[in-house]
Formats: C-alpha cells, sequence, structure tokens
C-alpha cells in the first residue's frame, strides 16, 4: 500500500497538497506599549467545561462508565458583561438565552425562558450589571428588557405596554446608572437612546434619526462612563460622546478601511486610563482611542487562533481592566489583561 | 435546552498519511417475539459505527465506512419488527483532479421495508436482504470531451409478511455521460444500458406462478445547442431506446421494442417586447415509449400491438409583453399520427391574456385559465379548458392555503384521446397559544380518460396535527383507487393518459386501498422519548379473475432515555397482516425489545 501510495504521491497535483499538522495553538506574544503599559492575553472560555474543578477519582469512574456529561457550549454569544463577583454574563441568541461563567468559583449556569407562556426571551442581545448585581438584558426580536436578580432568578420584563405598542422596536445595547437609578437603552430601528426610571416608565429620548452630531443612524450599543453617555452610532461608522443631559461632546471614528476609521462598531469600553476601546466586528480588530479621538493602538485580527477573532461583537472591561471580548463566529470569549501606568508605579505586577 | 455541543474533534492519525474518527454505539439487547402464538426470546449484542477518515489529504482519498449489527429497524415505519446487520460505505478518490471517482457499497440483512401502494399512506410490512456496488470514474480533462462512467450492480430478495413467495431482482446498469463545448455549440451525450431479472410472487393476483422476467433496455440520447442571434438560441435533440423481454408466468412472451425521437427548436426575441419559439418533435414508435417508465420501478408490463405509430408535432408560439403585467400569447400547433391504421391529423389553435395581478384579487386569489380549440380532418374536437385557482388568507387567526385544478379534454399522448382531471388541497393552521399549533389539510385528486370508462384514479387525504411545546398528536385518513402494475418494491400507477386496450390482460390490475392512523409522541424531561401509533390499512387489487384482499393493522411503541452517553431503548411492534383471498388467515407478528447502549468517539 505504501509503494503504491508513493507512485501516486510522486506525481501528486496541487490538489492534493499534502495536509499539514496543526500545532498546538500558542497565546499569542504580549502587546508592549508605550510607558511601559502591556496588553496579555490571558485566557479563552466558551463553555461549561472550562469552570469545571478538578475531577476526582470516582467521578472519572462514572465518566468512564456512562460518559461525560453534556456541556453547554456557546452558539452565538454577542454580549458581556462582568459582576461585582468576577462572573461573567454573556447573551447567546443562538442558544435563546444566557450563560453565567463564574471562573474563581469553578461554576456554570444557563438561564433560558425560551418556552415561558408569559414573558418568553427569544433572542437576548445585550445586558448590563446593576449595583446589587442583578443583571438586565435586552431581547430584540420581543422588544423588551428583562431583568434577573444576582442568582439568576427572573424578576420582571420591562418594556411592554398592556394592549399596546411596547416602548421599544428593537432594544440593543443597554446600561445602568445605579446611583441615578436610570436605565439606558438604544432602539436601533427608532434611532433613539431611551432613558427609564428602574420601573420601566419612559423618562426621556436622546437624539433622533440622522447624520448631524447628536442624530443616529442605528444605534447599537451604549455606555455610562463618568457621567457621559457613549453610543455606537453604527451606520454612521462613530462612536459619539455624549453628556448626562445627551448633548452631543464629540465623537471619534469615520468609514474606511485605514486604522482609526470603523466599518462595523460592535461592542464599546473603557479602561481604568479613560481609554476607549471600540471593536470592529468586520476587520476582526479591536481599535483603543484616547479622549481627543485619536488611535492609540489596536489588538486582534481576523482568524480562530488565540487572540485573533471572527466576528467579534460584545466588549467589557471589568475594575481589575481585564477586557473581555466575545468572539461571536469563534464561539468564545476571549480575556486580556491591560496593564497600565498606575499599577506599574504601584509596584504592583507589570 | 437545547446548546450546542462541539463535536469531538480528535482523530487517529496513522503514520503520517493515514487520518480516521471513529465513533459509534454499542449495547446489549434483550429481544423478544411472538409469532403466530409461537414465542421465542434472546438476548445478544448490537452497535454501529461510524469510521471516515482520509489518506495523504482528503481530495486524494477519503472514505466513510458504516457498519451495523443487531439494529431493531426503530427509524422504519414498522418499527422493532426485524433485526437486522449490515454495512454501508463510499470511497472517493482524487476529488479536484482531472480523473476523479468513486466506489460506494452496501449490504443490508434483514431489514424491514415497505411494499408500496399507490397514494397510500401506509403499504404492506416486508422484509428481506439486498446489497450493491456502485463505481463511478471521470475523465475531465481541459479542451477534450468530459467523460464519467457508472457501473451499478445490486441484488435483493423481499418477502411480504403473510405472502409465503419471495420477490427477487438483480439489477445492473451502465451509463456513460459525455459533455463538450465547441465552436459555440454545446454537445451533451449520454448512454444507459439496464438489466433487470426479477422474480415477482404476483401475491396481489391470487395466481399461483410467480412471474419470471428478464429485462434489458438500452438509451441513447444526444442533444446540441447554440446560441442564436436576437438573444436567441436554437437546439436539436436525437433519442432511442430500445427495450426487450421475455416474461414468463403461466405463458412465455417475448416482446422487444424501440423508440425513436427527433426534435429540433428554435427561439429567438425579434422585437424588444416580441418573442418567438418554434418547436418539432417526430417520434416512431408509440410502444417503444410506454414500457419505459414502468421498466425503471423493476417491473415488466406486457403491451398489445395497436398497430404501427408515427407522430410528428410542430408548433409555433408567439409572447408579446403590451404592458409589465399584461402578457399576449398566440400558439399554432400541428399534429399528424397514423394510429389504428389510420392516420389522424389536426391543428389545434389557442390564444391567451396572462394578466399579472399586483395584488391578490379579492385579497386572496390568484388564477390561471386558458381555453383553447382543436379541429382534426373530421371536424371540430371541442374546446378545452384549463384552471387554475390560488387562495391564501389570514382568517381570524387562521392561516388558510387553498389551490383547485381543473382541466377537460387536454389531449394525452394519442391524439384520440382527451383526458379531464381536477385536484384540490386545503390547509389551515393556526397559533392556538405559545407553542400550541394546530394544523388541517384535505386534498384530493381524480383523473381519467374523457371518453372511456374504467381508466380513471383518484385519491382523497386529510390529517390533521396538533402540537403543544415538545408534544404532538397527528392523524390521517386516505383512500385511493386505480390501475397499477407490479414492481418488486409494490405497485406502480398506470401512466395516465393511455387506453386500456394497449396492456394486456392479467399484467394491469385494479386496486382500491384506503387507511387512516394516528401517532403520539413526546419529548418529556428533555430526555425521555416517547411516541405511540397506530395505523390500519385495508386494500383489495382485482386481477380479472380472482380478488385479493390486503389488511394491515400495526401498532408501534418506541421509547428512549438518555442518560449522558448511556441510552435506554426500548421498543414494541405489533403486526397484524393479511394477504390473499376471502378467507385466508392473517398473520400475526409481535416484537419487542430492550436494551442499553454507550456512545463511544474511539479516536
Amino acid at each position: 500500500m505504501a509503494s503504491a501510495g508513493v507512485l501516486f504521491l510522486a506525481a501528486a497535483p496541487v490538489w492534493a497538497a499534502k495536509v499539514q499538522k496543526a500545532n498546538p495553538d500558542p497565546p499569542p506574544p504580549d502587546l508592549l506599549l508605550e510607558g511601559g503599559r502591556k496588553l496579555q492575553y490571558e485566557r479563552s472560555f466558551s463553555s461549561e467545561k472550562e469552570m469545571e474543578k478538578k475531577r476526582g477519582f470516582w467521578t472519572k469512574v462514572v465518566d468512564v462508565i456512562i460518559g461525560e456529561p453534556d456541556h453547554p457550549h456557546m452558539v452565538r454569544p454577542y454580549s458581556v458583561a462582568v459582576d461585582s463577583h468576577g462572573r461573567a454574563i454573556v447573551t447567546d441568541p443562538g442558544a435563546n438565552g444566557v450563560h453565567i461563567f463564574d471562573i474563581e468559583q469553578h461554576k456554570y449556569k444557563f438561564i433560558e425562558r425560551r418556552d415561558k407562556d408569559r414573558d418568553a426571551m427569544k433572542s437576548p442581545q445585550c445586558v448590563a450589571v446593576d449595583a446589587e448585581d442583578n443583571f438586565y438584558v435586552t431581547d430584540s426580536e420581543v422588544g423588551k428588557i428583562f431583568v434577573f436578580d444576582a442568582k439568576g432568578k427572573y424578576r420582571r420584563a420591562i418594556g411592554s405596554l398592556k394592549g399596546g405598542e411596547g416602548y421599544f422596536k428593537r432594544p440593543t445595547g443597554i446600561a445602568v446608572d445605579s446611583a441615578a437609578q436610570r436605565i439606558y437603552v438604544t432602539d436601533t430601528l427608532r434611532d433613539v437612546v431611551f432613558v427609564l426610571d428602574m420601573n420601566g416608565s419612559v423618562l426621556r429620548k436622546i437624539g433622533k434619526r440622522g447624520i448631524e452630531n447628536g442624530e443616529f443612524n442605528l444605534p447599537t450599543e451604549v455606555l455610562l462612563h463618568d457621567q457621559n453617555i457613549f453610543v455606537v452610532d453604527a451606520m454612521n461608522f462613530r462612536v459619539q460622546f455624549l453628556d448626562s443631559f445627551g448633548e452631543y461632546e464629540t465623537s471619534v471614528g469615520k468609514l474606511g478601511d485605514s486604522s482609526g476609521s470603523m466599518f462595523r462598531p460592535k461592542g464599546i469600553a473603557i479602561d481604568s486610563e479613560g481609554h476607549l476601546y471600540v471593536v470592529d466586528g468586520l476587520w476582526g480588530v479591536v481599535q483603543v482611542f484616547d479622549h481627543e479621538g485619536r488611535l492609540l493602538y489596536y489588538f486582534g485580527g481576523r482568524g480562530t487562533h488565540s487572540g485573533e477573532f471572527q466576528l467579534p461583537a460584545g466588549l467589557f472591561i471589568d475594575r481589575d481592566d481585564r477586557v473581555y471580548v466575545v468572539d461571536s463566529f469563534n464561539r468564545r470569549v476571549q480575556v486580556f489583561h491591560y496593564f497600565g501606568l498606575p499599577k506599574q508605579a504601584k509596584g504592583e505586577r507589570p | 435546552m437545547i446548546l450546542m455541543a462541539l463535536p469531538a474533534v480528535a482523530q487517529l492519525e496513522v503514520g503520517d498519511d493515514w487520518k480516521m474518527s471513529l465513533s459509534g454505539n454499542a449495547g446489549y439487547d434483550y429481544l423478544g417475539n411472538i409469532d403466530n402464538g409461537v414465542s421465542g426470546h434472546s438476548t445478544g449484542f448490537s452497535g454501529n459505527a461510524d469510521l471516515h477518515g482520509s489518506f495523504y489529504n482528503p481530495n486524494f482519498l477519503n472514505f466513510n465506512v458504516q457498519p451495523y449489527y443487531g439494529r431493531t429497524q426503530s427509524n422504519s415505519i414498522f418499527g422493532a419488527l426485524t433485526n437486522s446487520s449490515g454495512v454501508n460505505g463510499n470511497v472517493n478518490l482524487f476529488n479536484g483532479s482531472h480523473f476523479p471517482g468513486s466506489v460506494s457499497f452496501a449490504k443490508n440483512i434483514n431489514s424491514s421495508g415497505e411494499y408500496g401502494m399507490p397514494e397510500s399512506t401506509i403499504g404492506l410490512a416486508q422484509h428481506g436482504d439486498n446489497q450493491g456496488l456502485a463505481i463511478s470514474w471521470s475523465a475531465l480533462l481541459p479542451n477534450l470531451p468530459s467523460l464519467t462512467a457508472t457501473y451499478a450492480i445490486s441484488d435483493g430478495s423481499s418477502s411480504v409478511f403473510g405472502a409465503t413467495e419471495k420477490d427477487t431482482q438483480k439489477d445492473r446498469t451502465l451509463t456513460l455521460v459525455s459533455a463538450y463545448v465547441i465552436a459555440g455549440f454545446r454537445l451533451n451525450g449520454e448512454f444507459v444500458h439496464h438489466n433487470l431479472d426479477a422474480n415477482l410472487s404476483q401475491l396481489l393476483d391470487g395466481l399461483p406462478e410467480p412471474v419470471e422476467s428478464k429485462t434489458s433496455g438500452n438509451n441513447y440520447e444526444f442533444s446540441a445547442q447554440h446560441a442564436f442571434p436576437m438573444s436567441g438560441s436554437f437546439n436539436f435533440a436525437w433519442s432511442r431506446s430500445s427495450y426487450d423481454y421475455d416474461y414468463q408466468d403461466s405463458y412465455i412472451t417475448h416482446g422487444t421494442g424501440a423508440t425513436d425521437q427527433l426534435n429540433g427548436g428554435l427561439n429567438f426575441r425579434p422585437a424588444r417586447k416580441l418573442s418567438l419559439a418554434f418547436n418539432t418533435t417526430y417520434t416512431d414508435s408509440l410502444l417503444g415509449s410506454i414500457p419505459s417508465p414502468i421498466l425503471n420501478e423493476g417491473a415488466t408490463i406486457i403491451t398489445t400491438s395497436l398497430g404501427s405509430y408515427h407522430s410528428w408535432l410542430s408548433s409555433g408560439n408567439a409572447f408579446y409583453q403590451l404592458l409589465s403585467n399584461l402578457t399576449l400569447q398566440g400558439t399554432v400547433n400541428h399534429q399528424r399520427q397514423e394510429f389504428l391504421g389510420k392516420v389522424y391529423s389536426s391543428t389545434q389553435y389557442g390564444g391567451g391574456i396572462n394578466y399579472n395581478l399586483n395584488r391578490p384579487f379579492l385579497g386572496s386569489f390568484t388564477f390561471s385559465l386558458a381555453t383553447f380549440d382543436t379541429a382534426t380532418q373530421d371536424g371540430n374536437q371541442g374546446m378545452g379548458f384549463i384552471g387554475n385557482v390560488n387562495f391564501s388568507r389570514r382568517i381570524d387567526g387562521w392561516e388558510v392555503n387553498a389551490n383547485t385544478s381543473y382541466s377537460q379534454n387536454v389531449q394525452t399522448l394519442i391524439l384520440v384521446y382527451t383526458t379531464s382531471s381536477y385536484g384540490w388541497v386545503a390547509n389551515a393552521r393556526r397559533r392556538l397559544g405559545n407553542q400550541f399549533n394546530f394544523s388541517a389539510g384535505y386534498g384530493g385528486t381524480h383523473s381519467g380518460l374523457t371518453s372511456i370508462a374504467g381508466s380513471s384514479s383518484s385519491s382523497e387525504r386529510v390529517s390533521s396535527a396538533l402540537s403543544w411545546r415538545s408534544y404532538s398528536a397527528n392523524g390521517f385518513y386516505s383512500k385511493a383507487d386505480g390501475t397499477a402494475a407490479f414492481t418488486t418494491t409494490g405497485l406502480v400507477n398506470i401512466p395516465t393518459g393511455l387506453p386500456p386496450s394497449l396492456f394486456a390482460p392479467g399484467s394491469v390490475m385494479v386496486y382500491n386501498s384506503h387507511a387512516y392512523g394516528f401517532n403520539l409522541g413526546g419529548v418529556f424531561m428533555r430526555r425521555l422519548t416517547v411516541s405511540a401509533g397506530y395505523a390500519n390499512s385495508r386494500g383489495s387489487s382485482v386481477d380479472p379473475l380472482v380478488t385479493t384482499i390486503t389488511t394491515t393493522e400495526l401498532y408501534n411503541g418506541i421509547l428512549q432515555y438518555r442518560l449522558r452517553k448511556i441510552y435506554i431503548n426500548g421498543g414494541f411492534t405489533h403486526l397484524r397482516q393479511l394477504v390473499g383471498a376471502a378467507g385466508t388467515l392473517p398473520v400475526s407478528v409481535t416484537s419487542y425489545h430492550i436494551g442499553v447502549s454507550r456512545w463511544f468517539n474511539f479516536f
């Protein structure tokens, strides 16, 4: 057989080029930045299996006999938020539910409501967490916001008027201001940002459809930071900075395919140094801007290896400057750690 | 919770070049059966596997082999009636090269199946063995004619429960296909040689002698197509079909036949809104063309010579786009046939207006209507009519769709015969609540030769389904009658529009059947799948001399519980089937099984 194989291979044309063995996926090198800052790849997670504790002897015996348990896996994750206990809450429209990954406690939970007769959740889109670790999930299909407590128990739904049209046509991005008791929601099809109280009553709307400053063309994400409101104005290819009253201050981004421009802006987040991180879904990168809108650096690139993205979407930076990027088409969340100047000055781990 | 579990990506590598993956189930089962009051029990291993892989590169060689052993037929409508084993596989070589090829093979032992009854939802239960091998190779060299050669052989035997005889079949087919483009001509050629040796038990005509038939057929086809000025094209096609059979029951019959057909066509667009099309077809034998579709089903049908037959048909069509949604159409057909020792000729004039409504009529209807008039040398044949109406509307939460069609005095293959038919189908669906749905449908057809009694066939079917979350219930009732011919896989309808006098007595039977049944099923606690069903089918077939009755009564239930990779399977089937003259005792088969299996991903 081997000799016959050699005979064929001697004239092997291009169409039958030998498949090369895949090498183990090494982590990407640290990204060294100006002033000793750096961005380090930390890990990725995608399923319950990665949350498991080390399995004991008898557990392994049971696994051998009846097989390992099914580990729920992300299908089409979109958005991520991290609560005060470090639990990553990931919305997954493909699975019609929300994953909760507790990396420290090695726990996993999946929340779904698609079979409920009342207030069924069908396409969870974005997620935000309040000061008490309640989390708020927008559903772009049913036009509601679902509120769950810190244990993942369903509390209420916001956004439907009995006997009439709901507040929202397509709620997407969401942010919660616990101090002011306000919820901010982008309604992509209405081209506005709704400001709600915690009961869901609409207090005011920000913006209207258009291309001028303060106007939106399909807003998809909203972020609150230091009394400012940041809105991803997706089809105007920019991120608008608004003050706490919703008045326009400045913006970042323009349409293009060069560094600093945006083609499909998705998730946004801000680190401890006030840098704005913007995911570009098409190019598969995260671009980092300063407050003046200057591009500082970017990381990522299209691919399936560690540190690369395919259709990245949601973004979250926790209080330790861990950057969570939802790598949607690769069905995982990748975690990076940004080490900025203040921590180095304190002599902490670089 | 349906979350996608990533498939295991482990792969075994043998040396540098072989890559293979193997997964499958291994289990142990208890089987029991009661055949006409005699019980039997057994235990044994069962399993199935899926081995696939490649050598050097998946394009160079890839393969897939799927053996199974001791598998109860839980995936067939007859449930756990038989316990079968076998293997299926295929190998693909040199994909993407100039000389790609493939080999496929299959062997199935004691698998259950269905002996089909026309238009009937449930046929007769049968079991049998079959095996097959097919080899295909292509030469796809640039700038040269392509050639694909396929040779397939298969044989099998089957036996209907309640009938003592076996049907056997041996099939061999060689196919050569070639295509070439030269000087703007797209040329295609095909040759098919088909051999079929069948032994039919004739279980439905009550006659003691099985039919033994040996048939062979050749089919040659050649076509050429070329572009024509004014956005047009012209084409030419020639085909020749021939067959040869030996048919033996009480008598030995030998038959041969052949058909040649020539066809030419031209279409072009002389003006922006005007398009013209011309077509002419010559056929030299009717008898050569009739048995082919039945032969391909695995049967032989004896035809009676009705004399020589020649047909020449010429047609011209003109379309004029008067408005964006208004089209005028004119048609002239002239046909000349020599048939039953007489020359018939006709000229058919037709006209029509097609108007596409931007919105459905009355918000719900769309329709098309056409009339035509035919005249022969014997006088006017009368007006023909074709109508079709569709209805689609949402009425108070119900989604209602319906269609009805009617045709009268439509010419058949033979000029002197016309056929009339009508059919209807209606479906209604409603969402009763969250994940609570109901649907129902009713449809039927009726067709036959206009002037010949006893040539008609009809069928009707009504069904309904109710689903709530992961639970469902459905039921049906159907009935059918008409004329059919034997094949090894069941009865097949006789092609419509042919005069009954064309077929030899005894080779065609009249049948009628009606069936009803229901099924209940659901997934409980996300891991326990349970379903149960009942079906009843009764029918009779009338040979010119004997009436045979068929009765099939089927109870079926399956259960599966999954715990991680462990499956607990159970099944129950009770079949009571009768085939024969009035007074024949039915056969009764009860089969049940329970077992446990585990899924493995070996490498």
